[in-house]
């Protein structure tokens, strides 16, 4: 029997020998917070004196607990939420008077960007100004990427708004004043469950869902998932294209594309491929799309009596797919796949046949990613698993004295999880 | 490379964390709900780990139900590590060595006939009886630690070494040593 039936079998025994008394645990998570009652209680069966004495002590402490309660919730109580997303996500968290209680980091490039930083008590201006800092020092914000979201969560959506407001106009100064070329996108975090539920399935933040959800909503071509990998810039790309104007997200400043080819070079490899001239190609139209799992342009033109339309990899300019349509207002397809007979010299790459990229792809990822050799490994398994509804391939194997385990999406090539665990057998 | 290997080894930004950091955000701020699912994805690992530490359910159950009215009452003071289950079977391992403690005042720990009790619980099967009877009889106390601690509760081996205060080579045999153990005692009709 292989070790993962047996953990299978140990995780279900254990499992369902579990007593279930989450019921009695919330009524007296309920009850524990109702204590103070039973002290008043206690102070009545008092005599004479006494009782005025109690009766007035119990007075007080009731006054206490309500002033005490006052000072608490404009000091100790998250009043607002407000996360700044780039790759790094962190998520600060502020009282009544807009001061810092807690900062967090939602992923690991998050964490490694606070560090020790510690903001507790200082100004939400303050901390804002420092992450920011930190992002652009750091890299994460840069002229390939310069793209920044910001989600406020507060439950008054006239605060939430004003605060998004001015946290936009902040970072867009912030910006300035380091002659960077950012671009920032805005929203308030509606209380919609369902995006906190897409969130929580997906294992993004409650700001990316809301804003993925507002992309796919505006353009339903894209699926929800498929959008769940791409970092804001590349969703920030997206929504700037055509077709894609949100109304719930503001956008100032216009996202990088400099990590890609270019527009330019997009259409002139398509007009190449075509054996199309610039001059003589109209209705030119350039869209930045994902597709395949890539980011690609969209090349769309006419030229003479037909129709082109071009999906050319933005990062590697390789051709995914062309179509060469009469311009017979049929939208049918005529020529599949058209390559010009006699010119062009760069590939027609179309995507796998199979939507998923193989295990062999995941297993070059993970060595890859692990910096060992192909022929350095041992008890080497790949397996196709759906988890957390995503499909990923979970790669297993061991290499010298350490064992290794990876889950690689197994459309988008993202590496979920890598472990390398010590084998000192 | 050295700095992208240990960043390899740190990456813990699991889907599964996120959830349960999310859970514990909302129990501090008084969502029942969120206890409700809190108590649902990890009430396995905890209880596992504190019958496995205990070795009766009646303390066992004691220490599940404390473990998550403790987390609702301290859940505000949570600091995200990522690693949300480190840190509660953290206070499942403190109210375990609290009843121990409690025991070693008083009289010795009760041996029960757990098995007896597991027979009045529908939902384990026949053959889940004999998986915990082996896990139970058969496994050292530390062995079938480490092995509830992997399995039930997904934890790595260095996490492990850290929640039992015991050395990451110690975590490392003694799996090794009970994986085999229960090859041979749930494989070996095969």
């Amino acid at each position: 029997m292989a070790s993962k039936e047996i953990d299978a079998k140990i995780k279900q025994a254990f499992s369902n020998a579990v007593p279930d008394v989450l019921d009695s645990i919330l009524a007296m998570s309920q009850e524990q917070k109702g204590e103070v009652i039973d002290m008043t209680e206690e102070i009545n069966t008092n005599s004479g004196g006494k009782r005025i004495a109690g009766i007035a002590a119990a007075f007080l402490l009731l006054l206490a607990g309500v002033l005490g309660f006052n000072y608490y919730h404009s000091n100790y109580a998250v009043a607002t939420k407000v996360a700044l997303e780039v790759n790094p996500s962190v998520e600060i968290q502020v009282n009544q008077r807009e001061r810092v209680l807690d900062v967090a980091a939602l992923n690991e490039d998050g964490r490694l960007l606070l560090g020790d930083m510690d903001f507790s008590g200082s100004d939400l201006d303050v901390a804002v100004n420092a992450i920011i800092g930190s992002m652009l020092r750091n890299g994460y914000l840069s002229d390939l990427a310069n793209s920044i979201l910001i989600s406020v969560d507060n439950d008054d959506p006239v605060k939430s708004g004003e605060l998004q407001e001015r946290l936009t106009r902040e970072i867009n100064s912030l910006f300035a004043t380091g002659a960077f070329n950012g671009a920032v996108l805005s929203q308030t975090i509606s209380a919609k469950q369902e995006v906190r539920t897409l969130a929580d399935t997906y294992g993004i933040t409650v700001g990316k869902a809301q804003l993925i959800r507002e992309i796919t909503e505006k353009n339903n071509l894209y699926q929800f998932q498929e959008l769940v990998p791409l970092s804001i810039n590349q969703l920030n790309l997206l929504s700037s294209s055509a077709g894609t104007n949100l109304d719930k997200v503001t956008s100032v400043g216009q996202a990088s594309d400099k990590a890609y080819i270019g527009r330019e070079a997009a259409k002139q490899i398509a007009f190449d491929h075509a054996g199309v001239s610039a001059a003589n190609a109209t209705s030119v139209d350039v869209d930045m799309d994902w597709e395949h799992g890539a980011m690609v342009y969209e090349v769309e033109f006419k030229s003479g009596s037909y129709e082109f339309e071009y999906d050319i990899d933005a990062k590697t300019g390789a051709i995914y797919g062309s179509e060469r349509d009469r311009n017979d207002n049929d939208d049918y397809d005529d020529d599949h796949d058209y390559k010009a007979p006699d010119t062009g010299t760069s590939q027609s790459q179309p995507p796998a046949s199979s939507s998923y990229i193989g295990t062999a792809r995941a297993k070059e990822i993970a060595l890859a990613h692990a910096g060992v050799s192909a022929g350095s490994i041992r008890d080497l398994d790949i397996e196709l698993e759906r988890e957390h509804g995503v499909m990923v391939y979970e790669v297993e194997f061991e290499s010298g004295y350490y064992e290794y385990e990876y889950e690689i999406d197994a459309r988008t090539e993202a590496v979920y999880k890598s472990e390398k665990d010590r084998n000192d057998d | 490379m050295i700095l992208c290997m240990t960043s390899a080894n740190e990456f813990r930004e699991t889907p599964q964390n996120l959830i349960l950091e999310r859970c514990i955000a909302g129990v501090a701020n008084g969502d029942r709900e969120a206890l409700a699912e809190l108590y649902n994805a990890t009430s396995p690992a905890v209880y596992s780990f504190a019958l496995s530490v205990l070795k009766n359910t009646h303390d066992a159950e004691d220490v599940l139900q404390n473990c998550y009215l403790n987390i609702a009452s301290s859940a505000g003071s949570y600091r995200s590590k990522g690693k949300p289950m480190a840190w509660i079977l953290t206070i499942t391992r403190n109210l375990c060595l609290m009843k121990i403690r409690e025991y070693q005042k008083t009289a010795t720990m009760p041996n029960e006939d757990w098995m007896q009790y597991l027979e009045s619980n529908e939902k384990v099967t026949p053959e889940d009886r004999i998986v915990l009877s082996d896990c139970m009889k058969r496994l050292s106390d530390q062995e079938r630690q480490i092995v509830v601690l992997h399995v039930v509760a997904g934890l790595k081996h260095r996490e492990i070494a850290q929640a039992l205060a015991i050395p990451l080579s110690t975590v490392l045999s003694k799996h090794r040593r009970a994986l085999k153990k229960l090859k041979l005692l749930l494989g070996g009709e095969h």
